[in-house]
């Protein structure tokens, strides 16, 4: 089947987040950046570069045809490069009582940002593994085995940084994965039965954690949850204008990275807040569409996968904003400061619009 | 088709699940930024918004003919946004050249520069203009200026003690910066600004909320000339008598309308925290004294008044002291028989007893207690001291005689000036004070004299007895060196033993002298009280008297209309009084003709006049306020020119 073109609306939204992500982020930075680096632009000038280097890698990775990633000899050089990157961050520097990012010059990079992509593609390749061209599926005990060790290893190498968000996220979308690509229920049952005493353990033994659900619980205010929301307020409907916003002023933590939805609220009101949101809606849905007209399989998995990450993460950092969650430290993917995120979000829609290419024309499925 | 349906279910689940956590996040946003938008906004401007205060300028001190004695001016001063700061160790390094600092001060800013968390440090406050211009020169990132209103004395020392001083910054303030702040100070406005979440300010555009207002003038019953006259007088003394500190006070005796008040040592208000506690107190109406012989005046006039003696009634003075129920008091010299008159003019202290002993305590004691001791004068100056004046019931049997020579008794020298004043001004009691009115910035003004009428304590027929008798005491008695030429002056010494410890010392005296003049109607009443002199004289005729008198011979000379002025005078038009620093120091005039002398110091006229062969009759002493024969107009035979000096 030869390719097609990629999906153009799928770059709709796409274009529209990445635009108003790098105005927000010179907004929401500059004085962190005046403070930081006594340059308003530092922080801007880093993610232009990123933004940069990520859209070249998006048009290179829309190229490379997406089986590439299932070949044994690539994917097992991936799990293995991650699992290195993973064990390797521990002799990195404590910061903010935590080991999850590595340095490069000015640069930050997360391995767990990439563990992430590389678990959806393990997921997908092995959920989706067959015996030869066209021959029946494995059994899903054989296919699930691979899958839930490369998750345990991931999961436990990541919460020994520690982070529990990223765990979480991970064992969120491998179920997503697991689920769509039609785990018998038995299965699930089990699994949600498994993992649910882990989930209680890991809430009631870890304090702080036990602290952020408590405070989400109870009506107490939460300091940089309670700027958030002094923010978004203020900004009402129309927002106090681009670069007006105040709770920048280091009211808000991270009003640049976790906390950039806040100062979108602010600035630009409900109108622009809510356009983020919508802006994240289409994208998944049309990437849903897209996919559902994927054939079966590998290609659909892994493009849902993707999808469901970018989704998800979306909708947490938002909610934590709203102090709908607990804050788990994650960042609002294509909006927030920070160039490897952004550069593997972009990577993750490079691979997205060359699944897209894949579309079979008719096959098209009810939603 | 069944793997389908199966998949479109799942899918369609997932779908649901997205969709109801969207829905949720969409109702969420809806509420805080909608339905909560106003107490969360209210919310955002209580955190951001700070207000911060524009100071007010303060209004001018001026003297009675509106010379400027304190006034306002705004400084630089040196600031930083330590968050700019590029090298911390660097600028404060060129900052230190520029200010010439030492190395302690460059590790001070230092850090005050490293700390990058802030956005406002002082890096030096008030420099001179031209040091901010060095250092804006430099180019150094995130340093600048900021000016501040600060407090100027023009006059230096001249007033110190009567105009004060005011800290900015700690508000501590003296003299009639004090005592008419409600008028000088106006009221500050006040800016908003942000405020970021470590508290720091920001400027984005401050707005003004509230302009500030000024501060109104005030305008003293002090005359700065006859001030710097008094000041130079007491200040020369000071040098000659080493005494501890000297006080004089010249007042109006008609009104109590303060004049002049010095103290030496004294103080530069430009400079107030340089100078101890000591020299920057106001001594003339803080400091307490025991008036001695000076009170003889009280003593005579309350008798006068009682009808207990009349004038040129004889009295026995023993024979150089008498005993007092069992306290010998002493006298100068053995007088014999006095008159009244004569007993003040010889300040006989055994005449005095027995003069006193002619009224009864109690008489006596409501007569005192009407000439103003024991309570304080009223005027605006702060921390006023109200002396001892003891009550009746706590008088012992030779209390009587102890206060008729001026012991037992202690009063400011103001209180003393005060009482004397009554006989000087026909009888009454004047509220002295030195604020004559306020200059409202609306060209509006408003009366700070004392508006009640004074309180009459003597007739004005023993008043005018007393003058004639005082008279004597500086024309034969014991003031001979008080006599002002060309004016009559009427007044009484006082020498006091003074107490060290529990006991009177026979080594330490405080002399004083009030008088008053011109005798015909008194416009000048004057107080000098010398603590503690050291060069031998003691006495209040040598010590204090020629002190009034240098006072009041510049003040006859400076006076243009003085009743009973006997001697010719140079006219002094208003407007050739000189303005001394921009008067040109070299002028050329034609040959022959004189020379323009005004604003000149006594030895640049000099020097004019003998390069043109002229000679100089000299009055007075500061610079040339008057000459005769007038600049441009020929050169006298004989080349003489008379001059008159003043403090311009």
């Amino acid at each position: 089947m030869n390719p097609r073109k990629p999906d153009f609306i799928l770059c709709i939204p796409l274009v529209c987040l990445i635009t108003l992500g790098l105005v927000m982020v010179r907004s929401a930075s500059g004085f962190q950046s005046l403070a930081l680096y006594k340059d308003p632009n530092a922080i801007f000038t880093k993610q232009l570069v990123a933004l940069i280097v990520g859209l070249f890698g998006l048009l290179v990775l829309a190229k490379i045809p997406h089986d590439f990633y299932r070949r044994p000899a690539i994917l097992y050089f991936a799990v293995i490069v991650v699992i290195g990157l993973l064990i390797g961050v521990k002799f990195q520097p404590v910061a903010n009582g935590a080991q999850r990012w590595y340095y490069i010059g000015s640069f930050g990079f997360q391995p767990s940002d990439l563990a992430k992509v590389v678990l959806i593609i393990f997921t997908a390749a092995f959920s989706a593994r067959v015996k030869g061209p066209q021959g029946p599926a494995f059994p899903w005990t054989q296919r699930l085995v691979p899958i839930i060790g490369l998750l345990t290893v991931f999961s436990i190498l990541i919460l020994w940084q520690p982070d529990f968000g990223t765990t979480v996220i991970l064992i969120f979308i491998v179920g997503v994965m697991l689920f769509l690509g039609g785990l018998p229920f038995r299965f699930l049952a089990l699994g949600g039965l498994l993992l649910l005493p882990l989930v209680i353990g890991l809430v009631v033994t870890e304090g702080y954690r036990m602290k952020r659900i408590l405070d989400f619980s109870d009506k107490k205010e939460h300091y940089q949850i309670t700027q958030s929301k002094i923010a978004l307020g203020a900004g009402g409907l129309t927002g106090v204008g681009l670069g007006e916003g105040k709770q920048k002023l280091h009211y808000l933590p991270e009003a640049h990275t976790d906390f950039i939805f806040a100062t979108i609220g602010e600035e630009l009101g409900f109108i622009g807040s809510s356009f983020v949101l919508l802006m994240y809606l289409w994208f998944f849905s049309r990437g849903f569409v897209v996919m559902s007209r994927v054939e079966s399989g590998y290609s659909q998995l892994l493009g849902m996968g993707l999808l469901v990450l970018l989704l998800t993460q979306a909708l947490i950092n938002i909610s934590v904003t709203l102090d709908l969650f607990p804050n788990k430290g994650l960042t609002l993917p294509f909006l927030s400061a920070g160039g490897t995120s952004l550069m593997i979000c972009l990577a993750c829609c490079g691979i997205l619009l060359n699944i897209s290419r894949y579309q079979v024309g008719d096959n098209r499925m009810a939603t | 088709m069944s793997a389908y349906q199966k998949f479109s279910k799942r899918w369609g689940l997932l779908l649901a699940g997205f969709s109801l956590w969207s829905c949720a996040v969409f109702y969420r946003l809806f509420d805080i930024q909608i339905l909560h938008a106003d107490s969360l906004r209210a919310r955002s401007e209580r955190l951001h918004r700070s207000e911060m205060q524009i100071p007010s300028k303060r209004g001018d001190i001026l003297d009675r003919n509106g010379k400027i004695l304190a006034t306002s001016q705004v400084q630089p001063s040196v600031c930083a946004d330590p968050s700019v700061v590029e090298n911390p160790e660097e600028t404060a390094r060129q900052m230190a050249a520029v200010l010439g600092k030492d190395k302690k001060w460059i590790r001070q800013i230092r850090e005050r520069l490293k700390d990058s968390e802030r956005s406002f440090a002082y890096v030096e406050r008030f420099v001179s203009p031209r040091q901010w211009e060095a250092i804006d020169a430099l180019g150094l990132k995130g340093i600048f200026c900021q000016k501040e209103p600060t407090r100027h004395y023009p006059k230096e020392w001249i007033g110190s003690h009567v105009v004060g001083f005011v800290s900015p910054h700690s508000g501590m303030a003296e003299g009639a910066e004090q005592a008419f702040e409600q008028y000088v100070a106006g009221t500050p406005g006040s800016i908003q600004t942000l405020r970021d979440g470590r508290r720091q300010r920001i400027w984005l555009g401050p707005q003004v909320i509230k302009e500030p207002v000024m501060g109104s003038n005030v305008e003293l019953t002090l005359d700065e000339n006859i001030q710097f006259f008094s000041e130079t007088a007491v200040r020369r003394a000071y040098g000659i008598t080493k005494a501890t500190n000297i006080t004089a006070i010249v007042m109006d005796p008609q009104n109590g309308a303060i004049l002049a008040m010095a103290n030496a040592p004294d103080f530069n208000p430009n400079f107030f925290g340089r100078f101890d506690p000591f020299k920057r107190k106001n001594r003339a109406v803080v400091d307490v004294y025991e008036p001695a012989s000076a009170f003889k005046i009280v003593t005579v006039a309350s008798a006068i008044e009682l009808g207990t003696i009349r004038w040129g009634q004889k009295f026995f003075c023993e024979e150089g002291g008498t005993t007092v129920y069992g306290k010998y008091i002493k006298d100068n010299k053995s007088f014999g028989t006095l008159t009244v008159e004569e007993i003040l003019w010889h300040s006989s202290n055994v005449g005095s007893i027995k003069i006193a002993q002619t009224m009864s305590p109690r008489q006596f004691h409501d007569s005192i207690e009407k000439f103003g001791f024991g309570e304080r004068t009223g005027i605006e100056l702060p921390a006023e001291a109200k002396g001892i004046f003891r009550p009746l019931d706590q008088w012992t049997l030779v209390s009587p005689a102890y206060l008729s020579i001026g012991h037992e008794l202690s009063s400011t020298p103001l209180q003393m000036l005060r009482a004397a004043s009554v006989v000087a001004n026909g009888g009454f009691l004047v509220k002295p004070h030195i604020g004559k009115r306020v200059l409202l910035a609306d060209g509006g003004e408003i009366d700070l004299r004392p508006q009640e009428p004074p309180v009459r304590v003597i007739s004005e027929k023993t008043a005018q007895g007393m003058v004639e008798a005082l008279k004597g005491v500086v024309s034969r008695g014991t003031a001979k060196h008080a006599q002002i030429p060309g004016v009559e002056v009427f007044g009484k010494t006082g020498t006091a033993q003074r107490l060290v410890g529990s006991s009177y010392s026979h080594q330490k005296f405080n002399a004083s002298f009030v008088g008053f003049f011109p005798a015909e109607a008194p416009r000048y009443g004057i107080i000098v009280v010398v603590h503690d002199p050291k060069m031998g004289k003691v006495h209040g005729g040598e010590v204090a008297a020629p002190i009034f008198s240098e006072i009041g011979r510049q003040i006859v000379l400076y006076e243009d209309e003085l009743p009973g002025y006997q001697r010719r005078r140079l006219q002094v038009s208003p407007d050739s009084r000189p303005n001394w620093p921009s008067a040109p120091l070299s002028v050329q005039v034609p040959p022959g003709t004189m020379p323009d002398l005004k604003g000149l110091g006594l030895r640049n006229a000099l020097n004019r006049c003998s390069v043109q062969g002229i000679g100089l009759d000299i009055e007075g002493s500061g610079i040339v306020i008057a000459q005769e024969p007038e600049a441009g107009s020929p050169i006298p035979a004989g080349g003489r020119c008379k001059v008159r000096l003043g403090a311009g």
